[in-house]
């Protein structure tokens, strides 16, 4: 499906704005074209990637990204209640935040992935990686999502990798937060199997996990 | 060749934007003492003995131009009803955020400063310092701003919902926090501190839309630098400053700390003159730096901004972590004695 760019500007500015009227209408004109999934992984998510490269370039505020993810969420969730939006198929996924209770990546990044239909589960607060690690492999999990705020944290998700290496799990571990933003080398040295600095862009990250795996 | 300064002389040659002796640095080690008094962190913060020690320990061995009284940031939540969670290898965190409804705001009165015990302890150490350092060696004391702290009272979920749905609610924190910030800044410099570093990563337009920092935040930190009598500096601990820049540094702070990702050659040229720039050295990198990458980050930061005074070589977000080695933090000490003399005639080469 192609999706026109004046179509991906009022989705923009729909978010911008905060007004989630406008986005449904762009959304519901769009729906005649191609199935729910479609729409929003060809309209609703590159407007959101859009306001998440005008934050890493210092054009947005991190507090603009997160509000236009809230208002993604509200809609994912609506269509995610009438049961239009299925899931797709997909490793079993689940994402913890580890230590930090004044965090704000989760919410942006399932957002995220909840509009491509990816099934997500959210493990909130962890703060024990061994069991963290031993949780993921009692459920089979295929990918674990770890966000953190503080290096100490970051530097912590070595044990969540090192206890499912020796327990003999596949999972693969993807990490996000600050730590790994501003050391770009600290990914690779606690053992994670991939970064990224923008929420928007794990989708396509575990579109690639996924397909190598 | 130029006469050896004191470090208070030194910094304060190149708050005043002279070239003094040499670069003056400050690393800020507020954990690593732990390791060399042979305590745990936690055992290490909790005894102001300990700290005010381990402080003129780390001054001796490295020979950096401050000490510091500041403990952990999860004290500061302490005073608005939060917890301190200790680490056995890390900077104590703060738990679950104290303040998650609506009406705990509307009660909230500024807490006293002096009446919450790990800030009393700070109170402690600055005295401590003060007692044997004198007016040698400047005593840094610190804060979080008043727009960062609603990230660990509220946690930053809610703080950026409320500022969505019940921006009053916001406002309302914002001014209680700017009260606050101003009795806690002057508490500590009574106790003996010699300037203020207020850190305050929400001041960045990374993180708070721009017309918002500029309507309301920018006044509010103009406030509480006005309220604290005495020297404030402002570090945005490792968010950019980005084009805020010339804005914070017409607010009377006397030096600035912006991100180590933004060009410390483009913060001077913006400063030169006014505000002191602080920073040039990325923390979260050193861990796993060889000295020889010490010495040539060191090398790079004192070309980038050395030449003309005005600047002090420090650390951008606030803390050295702990895994990073002794023998790391020596050789950024040694390059500073190496390549950091007035004047810098080297970086024209």
């Amino acid at each position: 499906m192609n999706v026109g760019s004046h179509a991906l500007n009022r989705a923009e500015a729909a978010l911008l704005d905060l007004d989630l009227e406008a986005l449904r209408s762009v959304v519901a004109e769009n729906l005649a074209m191609a199935p729910k999934l479609g729409v929003f992984e060809t309209l609703v998510a590159p407007a959101l990637e859009r306001i998440g490269r005008a934050w890493e370039e210092g054009d947005l505020a991190l507090a603009q990204v997160y509000m236009a993810s809230r208002l993604v969420e509200r809609l994912v969730e609506e269509h995610l209640v009438s049961g239009e939006l299925a899931h797709r198929s997909q490793p079993l996924i689940a994402m913890a935040v580890l230590e930090d209770h004044h965090i704000l990546g989760k919410r942006l990044v399932l957002a995220s992935l909840h509009m491509g239909g990816w099934a997500v589960a959210d493990w909130g607060v962890v703060s024990d990686p061994v069991a963290l690690a031993e949780r993921a492999h009692a459920e089979g999990l295929g990918i674990l999502l770890i966000s953190t705020l503080m290096d100490r944290s970051a530097r912590r998700v070595a044990e969540v990798v090192g206890t499912l290496r020796a327990l003999g799990a596949s999972t693969r571990v993807v990490v996000g937060g600050a730590p790994f933003r501003l050391n770009p080398e600290l990914c690779r040295e606690v053992g994670a199997d991939a970064t990224t600095a923008e929420a928007s862009a794990v989708p396509a990250l575990l579109e690639r996990l996924v397909g190598v795996s | 060749m130029t006469m050896l300064l004191k470090p208070a002389e030194r910094l304060g040659a190149a708050l005043s934007h002279q070239e003094g002796d040499r670069v003056p640095f400050f690393l800020a080690v507020t954990l690593h003492p732990a390791r060399a008094l042979g305590l745990s962190i936690q055992d290490y913060l909790s005894d102001p003995e300990a700290v005010v020690e381990g402080q003129l320990r780390m001054r001796h061995s490295l020979g950096h131009d401050a000490v510091t009284s500041f403990l952990h940031v999860a004290g500061e939540v302490e005073a608005f009803g939060g917890e301190t969670l200790f680490r056995t290898d890390g900077p104590p965190n703060t738990g679950t955020p104290p303040l998650t409804r609506a009406a705990a705001i509307e009660r909230l009165r500024v807490p006293d400063p002096t009446q919450v015990p790990t800030l009393a302890r700070s109170l402690t150490v600055a005295r401590g310092l003060k007692a044997r350092l004198g007016d040698d060696v400047p005593i840094l004391g610190g804060l979080v701003g008043p727009l960062s702290l609603p990230v660990v009272q509220l946690g930053f979920e809610r703080y950026l919902d409320w500022l969505m749905d019940a921006p009053d609610l916001i406002r309302q924190l914002w001014r209680i926090n700017e009260a606050f910030c101003i009795a806690w800044g002057n508490a500590q410099l009574a106790a003996g501190v010699s300037a203020v570093a207020i850190a305050e990563p929400l001041v960045s337009s990374t993180l708070l839309p721009k017309d918002l920092l500029r309507k309301e935040g920018l006044p509010a930190l103009r406030r509480v630098r006005e309220g604290i009598q005495g020297a404030v500096a402002l570090s945005s601990a490792s968010a950019p400053m980005g084009s805020l820049l010339p804005e914070l540094s017409e607010l009377g702070f006397v030096g600035l700390a912006p991100s180590c990702d933004e060009s410390l050659a483009e913060a001077k040229a913006t400063l030169r003159g006014r505000v002191a720039l602080m920073g040039g050295l990325n923390g979260l990198v050193m861990s796993h730096w060889t000295p020889q990458d010490a010495e040539l980050a060191v090398k790079e930061a004192i070309r980038a901004a050395g030449a003309g005074g005005g600047f002090v070589l420090a650390e951008h977000h606030g803390e050295i972590p702990w895994c990073v080695s002794e023998e790391i933090l020596m050789a950024v000490a040694e390059a500073v004695r190496r390549w950091g003399a007035y004047p810098l005639d080297w970086t024209a080469m």
